[in-house]
C-alpha cells in the first residue's frame, strides 16, 4: 500500500479549476440559447397583442428552461465529476420553480390575449382553444402535470412525502416534456417560422432528451451489463451500520474515484426497485467495491440481511468529492458520522500532509475507526476523534484554528449530516479560508 | 409500489385518448350580403374563384377559392370598384383566436397592397397562408 502511494505519479492539475470551468460552460450554454431564441421570437414576426406577445415569450423561455433542466439532471459523467449531483439538484429545484412560474405565464397571458381579440371570457376562451386548436389540450394537460410536480416538491409537501413516491410523481415530467413538445410542435409560431428556427427546436429538445436517455439509461445499463455486480460479503460494523463489499468483471474500467457515490439497488424481490445513494468506503481497487451504510430509512435498515451473491445494478460513479478539486497539496477532513465513508476513501488516495477530524456523538459511533488508525499511521496523516453532543464549539475557529494553524493553505473536504457541515462550512468562512479550498457533499438524494 | 402498477394503468389509460384527441376547428360563415350577387356562391366551392357580372353601379364582387386548414375553411370576397378594391368580406373563417388576431391586419394589408403581396401575420401562418391563396385566386379571377 504505502510503497504504491510513494511511486504513484503527481496528478497535473489544469490550470482552471473543473468546477468553475463546467459552471462557466453549462451558463454561457443557456445564455446563447436564450439570446438564440430571443432573436428567433422577433424574426417570427410581431403580433397584433402585446398580451399574446408576452405570453409567447415566456412560452419559449419555458421550452427552453425545461431542456436545461433534463440536461441538469441527466447525470452527465463530465458534469457531475465537476459540479456534483447536489449542486446539480440544487440549480435543478430553484430552475424548477421559476419554470413553473414561466409556464404560467405563458398560459395566462395567451389566454388573456386571445380572449382580449375574440371579446370572450378568459375561461371560455381557453376552452374553445382546448377544442378548435390542435395541441392546446396536450399543453394544458402538460401544465396541470407541471403544476402538481411543483407542489409535490414543494418543502412542507416533499418532507411529508417518502423519496420513492416523491420521485415516481417527478417521473410524470417527462409525459409532461412530451406534451409540452408536441404543442410546440403543433402551434408555435416562432417553431414553423424558418426552417432553421424548426431544426434549432428540434435540436434542443433531441439534444435535451438525448442526454437524459444516455446519463440515465444507457450508460448504466452498459455499465451494469459489463460489470455484473454482486454481493461478495456483509460485514456489519457497528450496532446500525454495514458494510457490503462488492465484485464484478472488469472493474479496473469503472472510472470510480475515491470520494464517489453509487445509487445501489439490490436485486431481490421486494427492493430492486429502491435506489440509496452510498459513498464508497474505500477507494476503488480495480478489482472489488465498498460501500458502507447507515440504517437511515427501512432501505438501509434492510441491507444487513443481503445475501452475498445477491446481483446489484448500480449507477454511479458520481459526485464532486474527489482530488479532481483539489487545489493545494495539504488537505484537511472532516466526517461527522456516516459522513467518514467518502472522507475514509479520499484518505487513501490523497497526497501531501492531512489532517482528519472525525466527530462522532458517542465514541461507539466512531465506524472504520480502526481502519482510519491505520491508514492515518500508514499515510503520516493526523487523526482527531471528537466525541460529545451536538455542538459548534468543537468544529468553531477557535478549536480548528488551534487544531490545524496552516489550515488557510489546505483544501478542505467536509462530509457528514447538513448541521455539522453547515457549521464547518460557516468556521471556514470565519477562518478565511478561501472559497475555492472548501468542498462539501451535501449526502442526501433530490427533493 | 404496488399501488404503482394501477396508477400506470390509469395514466395510460388517460394518455391514449389525449394524444388521439383531435381537435375540431370551427368555422364561421359569414352571412350573404347582397342576396342577388350572392345566389350562385352557394354551389360547391370551385377551386378557381368565381367572378359576378357588375351590377348596374359598377360594383363587382369575386369570391376567391376555398382553401382548407386544419383549423378550418378560409374564403375570402373581393368588392371592386373598377380595379380597386375596396372591401375584403371573409366569406368563411376559423373560429379561432389567432385568425380572428390576424384578418383585420391582412384585410389592411390587402387594401394596402391592393394585391396579394401581404405579409404573415405572426401566430396565424396557416391562416395567413390560406388568406393570401385565396385572395390570390380572387385576383386572377378578377383578371379574366
Amino acid at each position: 500500500m504505502t510503497t504504491l502511494q510513494l511511486s504513484a505519479p503527481v496528478e497535473r492539475r489544469p490550470s482552471a479549476r473543473p468546477g468553475v470551468v463546467a459552471r462557466t460552460g453549462l451558463f454561457a450554454v443557456l445564455a446563447a440559447n436564450v439570446l438564440l431564441v430571443t432573436v428567433l421570437f422577433f424574426q417570427a414576426g410581431l403580433s397584433v397583442n402585446a398580451l399574446i406577445l408576452i405570453g409567447r415569450l415566456a412560452g419559449l423561455y419555458g421550452a427552453l428552461l425545461m431542456a436545461f433542466q433534463l440536461l441538469l439532471v441527466a447525470r452527465l459523467p463530465w458534469l457531475d465529476r465537476r459540479l456534483g449531483m447536489d449542486r446539480l439538484t440544487s440549480w435543478h429545484r430553484w430552475i424548477g420553480f421559476s419554470l413553473l412560474w414561466t409556464l404560467l405565464t405563458h398560459a395566462v397571458f395567451i389566454t388573456l390575449g386571445y380572449a382580449q381579440v375574440t371579446s370572450l371570457p378568459p375561461v371560455d376562451e381557453l376552452v374553445t382553444m382546448a377544442t378548435t386548436i390542435d395541441g392546446i389540450l396536450r399543453a394544458i394537460v402538460a401544465l396541470v402535470l407541471i403544476i402538481v410536480v411543483g407542489a409535490v416538491s414543494a418543502r412542507f409537501a416533499r418532507r411529508r412525502m417518502a423519496y420513492e413516491t416523491w420521485h415516481f410523481v417527478h417521473l410524470y415530467t417527462y409525459v409532461a416534456v412530451v406534451l409540452a413538445f408536441s404543442h410546440q410542435v403543433a402551434v408555435g409560431p416562432t417553431f414553423t417560422a424558418s426552417a432553421f428556427a424548426t431544426a434549432y427546436w428540434w435540436g434542443v429538445w433531441g439534444f435535451a432528451l438525448g442526454a437524459v436517455f444516455v446519463g440515465r439509461l444507457g450508460l448504466p445499463l452498459w455499465r451494469n451489463l459489463r460489470h455484473r455486480l454482486r454481493v461478495a460479503a456483509v460485514v456489519p460494523e457497528s450496532g446500525n451500520v454495514v458494510s457490503i463489499h462488492i465484485t464484478g468483471r472488469h472493474l479496473d474500467k469503472l472510472p470510480a474515484r475515491a470520494g464517489q457515490f453509487f445509487l445501489w439497488r439490490f436485486l431481490t424481490k421486494d427492493r430492486w426497485w429502491q435506489a440509496n445513494p452510498f459513498s464508497l468506503s474505500a477507494a476503488p481497487d480495480g478489482r472489488s467495491l465498498r460501500l458502507t451504510a447507515k440504517a437511515l430509512g427501512p432501505g438501509s435498515a434492510a441491507l444487513r440481511s443481503v445475501k452475498v451473491g445477491t446481483r446489484v445494478f448500480a449507477e454511479g460513479p458520481y459526485g464532486a468529492f474527489t482530488t479532481l478539486h483539489q487545489t493545494r497539496p495539504n488537505t484537511l477532513l472532516v466526517a461527522g458520522g456516516v459522513g467518514i465513508t467518502p472522507v475514509r476513501a479520499l484518505l487513501e488516495e490523497l497526497r501531501g500532509h492531512v489532517v482528519v477530524i472525525y466527530r462522532v456523538t458517542r465514541p461507539e459511533d466512531a465506524v472504520l475507526l480502526h481502519e482510519m488508525r491505520g491508514l492515518a499511521h500508514a499515510r503520516g496523516a493526523v487523526l482527531h476523534v471528537v466525541t460529545g453532543p451536538s455542538d459548534r464549539a468543537p468544529l468553531g475557529p477557535d478549536a480548528i484554528g488551534r487544531a490545524v494553524p496552516d489550515v488557510r493553505d489546505r483544501d478542505v473536504f467536509v462530509c457528514g449530516p447538513p448541521g455539522m457541515t453547515n457549521a464547518v462550512l460557516q468556521t471556514m468562512r470565519d477562518l478565511g479560508v478561501p472559497k475555492h479550498q472548501v468542498h462539501a457533499e451535501r449526502f442526501s438524494l433530490a427533493g | 409500489m404496488k399501488r404503482a402498477v394501477p396508477i400506470l394503468l390509469l395514466t395510460i389509460a388517460g394518455l391514449v385518448p389525449l394524444w388521439r384527441f383531435e381537435a375540431e376547428p370551427e368555422t364561421v360563415v359569414a352571412a350573404p350580403e347582397a342576396p342577388a350577387a350572392a345566389a350562385p356562391d352557394t354551389a360547391a366551392p370551385d377551386v378557381s374563384g368565381t367572378s359576378q357580372a357588375p351590377a348596374a353601379s359598377g360594383a363587382q364582387t369575386v369570391t376567391g377559392s376555398l382553401i382548407s386548414t386544419k383549423y378550418g375553411d378560409v374564403q375570402v370576397r373581393l368588392t371592386y370598384a373598377g380595379d380597386q378594391i375596396t372591401a375584403v368580406t371573409m366569406v368563411k373563417q376559423p373560429n379561432s383566436g389567432p385568425t380572428k388576431m390576424a384578418v383585420p391586419v391582412l384585410v389592411r394589408e390587402t387594401l394596402d397592397a391592393q394585391s396579394a403581396d401581404v405579409d404573415t401575420v405572426s401566430g396565424a401562418t396557416t391562416t395567413s397562408g390560406a388568406y393570401v391563396q385565396s385572395l390570390q385566386a380572387a385576383i386572377d379571377a378578377k383578371g379574366d
